[in-house]
């Protein structure tokens, strides 16, 4: 099930974030990657994806640089410093508004599978 | 499906290649052909409809070339990811979304990331659009404003100031018999004017003698008929803003242009006033001088206190004006007065008889009749007042706005020619800057005030010229723009007070010297003192306009002197400056600035005393005020 665009428009861009906290990524994989780990829910349409990563690098929050794979030219993204901190600031909000969530008995206690996943913003 | 990418289309030629490789590229010396977007698709082997999407979105962001070549090659490489995990171009272009939603979303942030020059660029002419309407906004509601007032005239200021002189019976208007004086008047002739002729006290011995002479016979009509019309009591002067065909002054009206109220024919600002009689006072005082002249070397008393005291008539006359100028000009005339009585003291003193002497000391203590100030303010801010009714629009309660009617009056006033279209263009933003009617009444109102309170003070006390405050506004930038109407019409009240307290100086000093010769012809001597002449022959010692302190008197070889300290306020026991004829020694100072004087090389010209009596050689006379 895909979120509202309201909270997909406060998820997405800290979602990009996470996602490139570890690597460098390109469009597609970006693309891929969100659809997969967030098990649909924040798949986004290209449509979104690349004007959200165009403002992100517009804020200095992540890089791009063009690269050759196999004579295949691909943007890859990485995280800035200043996205590092941005990230940071992000996800303990997350967390407390989850937590919020949790008491008010919105968001469920978190199963245990879902503990090591990569967006739930605990231990990687 | 075949995803190697493929092109039908032939190689771009170099002038194509050129064209479209960026700058960046070029100057690495690399022909890219980058910003080809459809060549690039082309090349990547897109299917159509992916293609078509591409060149689409790319078109639909309205971005820089570089910036839409970045982005369609940025989707390429993300469509060729997708056909390589094995997606069909429909599910691609499902995914992707809207197109055009895209290409407005990536237009948005790509401008994000553009340099801060260029964002500084766009703030740029943004602002100045924005000011640009705005300018244009407030010019409209400027011009709106403008051109929607009319000025509501509610005074006829010319027929108020008439109505004293039409309430008296032609006959007894001395005006009517002047006129015939200026009918009858004769020309002197141009040689007379010249400075070294000393018009109008010719020497006997002076080459110009038999010029002055035949001069004066000629006008000998036109000075009777001058005598008869100084003796009357009224003037009768109807004023007027043009010369009419059957005045004297008819062949001066090719020269005068009348200022006219367009609107309002049958009231005309009393700016546009004309007082060419002040001119001929003027004239017929220096006949009258030349014929004091005669009568002294003649002996004919008689006619000698006739003639001083038609020019003392004169004066009277002359304040029926109510103007500040005419003010002026009559302290001329009884200034006149005043040397020719020194003139016959100094050089005939037995020549008057007493009765004469006190006559003449009387008319000269009483002048003026009417018991006002020697100098006048108060028309000035009527002539004010009718200006602002004329220009300014009247809300009832005593303010107003500027009007186009107004503003073109007042550039009749100051004989500017018709305005061009470019300036009336101009004129609702620079007479926005004007004061509203109220506040231009009130900051006229304040310097004139403060300037004639101090200039009624006594002389020694002032510090500063009283029109100081009033030059200090003038030629203050922002004072001018807000106030230029007042900037043009505001007295200069230091200087009008300057010659009014010269003028009682010298007076003074005749009176005095009337007193010393009426002493002498009854002692046998001039007194050593004037305290013996109080309350007898003098009511008061008048005082020195410089210090306050008695008026000075000395006897130097037994001959009278009587002097003010001068500028300097030293007392030089009556001894002149090397230059007295330049009267600079007469002329107020502050003490700072005489004392500066005093220091520098041209202190000649002040050290000394004011001598009043006896009187200097005649000096060449000075062009008329009312010439001014």
């Amino acid at each position: 099930m895909k979120v509202e665009r309201e909270l997909m428009r406060g998820a997405g861009p800290v979602a990009v974030l996470k996602l490139l906290e570890r690597q460098e990524m390109y469009g597609y994989e970006l693309v891929e990657r969100l659809s997969t780990q967030s098990g649909g829910v924040l798949a986004m349409g290209q449509s979104t994806l690349y004007p959200m990563l165009y403002a992100l690098e517009g804020k200095g929050l992540i890089k791009s640089v063009w690269r050759d794979d196999a004579e295949r030219p691909r943007r890859y993204y990485r995280l800035t410093d200043k996205g590092r901190k941005r990230l940071a600031s992000d996800t303990e909000q997350w967390q407390r508004v989850i937590q919020a969530m949790q008491a008010l008995g919105i968001a469920g206690t978190p199963r245990a599978a879902s503990c090591s996943h990569p967006l739930a913003g605990g231990a990687a | 499906m075949n995803n190697e990418p493929t092109s039908d289309r032939p190689s771009p030629g170099v002038v194509h290649l050129a064209h479209t490789t960026p700058l960046s590229d070029a100057i690495q010396g690399r022909l890219t052909g980058r910003l080809d977007i459809a060549l690039a698709c082309e090349q990547a082997g897109l299917p159509p409809s992916i293609r078509e999407l591409v060149l689409q979105t790319a078109q639909a962001t309205r971005l820089w070339r570089v910036e839409r070549a970045d982005v369609a090659h940025e989707l390429i490489a993300h469509f060729r990811d997708g056909i390589e995990a094995g997606r069909t171009p429909d599910e691609l272009i499902a995914a992707f979304g809207e197109s055009l939603v895209a290409a407005r979303l990536i237009r948005r942030a790509k401008k994000q990331s553009r340099p801060l020059s260029w964002k500084l660029w766009i703030l740029l002419w943004k602002s100045i659009g924005a000011l640009l309407i705005l300018s244009i906004l407030l010019y409209l509601i400027l011009f709106i404003r403008y051109h929607t007032g009319s000025p509501v005239v509610k005074v006829n200021p010319i027929a108020t100031l008439n109505a004293p002189a039409l309430s008296i019976p032609t006959e007894e208007r001395a005006w009517n018999r002047y006129k015939l004086a200026i009918s009858a008047y004769t020309k002197p002739h141009d040689d007379l004017m010249l400075p070294g002729a000393q018009w109008p006290h010719i020497p006997a011995d002076s080459p110009y003698r038999d010029l002055a002479l035949a001069t004066l016979e000629a006008n000998r009509p036109a000075l009777e008929h001058v005598h008869a019309a100084a003796a009357m009591p009224r003037l009768g002067y109807i004023l007027s803003i043009q010369i009419e065909p059957d005045s004297p002054w008819a062949n001066l009206g090719s020269e005068v242009s009348p200022i006219h109220d367009p609107d309002r024919p049958d009231n005309p600002p009393a700016i546009g006033i004309l007082l060419p009689s002040l001119g001929e006072f003027r004239k017929f005082t220096h006949l009258l001088m030349l014929d004091s002249m005669l009568a002294r070397e003649q002996h004919d008393a008689p006619r000698l206190a006739r003639n001083i005291r038609t020019i003392l008539g004169m004066a009277q006359h002359t304040r029926e004006l109510p103007f500040l100028i005419s003010d002026l000009v009559a302290i001329a005339l009884a200034t006149n007065a005043c040397k020719e009585l020194q003139e016959t003291l100094h050089q005939s003193p037995d020549l008057l008889s007493e009765q004469d002497l006190a006559s003449l000391a009387h008319s000269l203590a009483a002048f003026p009749r009417d018991s006002d100030e020697i100098v006048r303010y108060a028309s000035e801010a009527s002539i004010f007042d009718d200006l602002l009714q004329r220009i300014y629009t009247d809300d009832g309660r005593g303010n107003g706005r500027v009007t186009a009617k107004g503003i073109r009056l007042l550039h009749t006033i100051t004989d500017e020619p018709d305005s061009p279209s470019a300036r009336n263009m101009l004129d609702p933003i620079s007479t926005a800057m004007l004061a509203d009617r109220i506040s231009m009444k009130r900051e006229y109102e304040r310097l004139m005030a403060e300037a004639i309170v101090a200039a009624r003070k006594p002389l020694w006390t002032w510090t500063n010229d009283p029109g100081e405050q009033i030059d200090a506004s003038v030629s203050d930038f922002v004072w001018r723009q807000r106030y230029a109407i007042i900037g043009s019409l505001i007295a200069a009240v230091g200087k009008a007070a300057a010659s009014e307290h010269r003028y009682t100086q010298t007076r003074d000093a005749t009176l005095v010297a009337i007193a010393i010769t009426l002493s002498k012809r009854r002692t046998g001597e001039y007194p050593a003192s004037l305290e013996g002449l109080v309350p007898d022959l003098l009511p008061a010692i008048p005082p020195d306009i410089f210090d306050g302190n008695p008026l000075r008197y000395t006897l130097i070889d037994g001959s009278p002197v009587i002097y003010s300290v001068g500028v300097d306020r030293k007392d030089d026991g009556g001894r002149s400056p090397k230059n007295p004829g330049s009267l600079r020694v007469s002329v107020w100072l502050s003490g700072e600035q005489a004392t500066a004087l005093m220091a520098s090389p041209n202190r000649a010209t002040i050290d000394g005393d004011w001598v009043l009596f006896p009187p200097l050689p005649p000096t060449p006379p000075t062009p008329p005020p009312a010439d001014n």
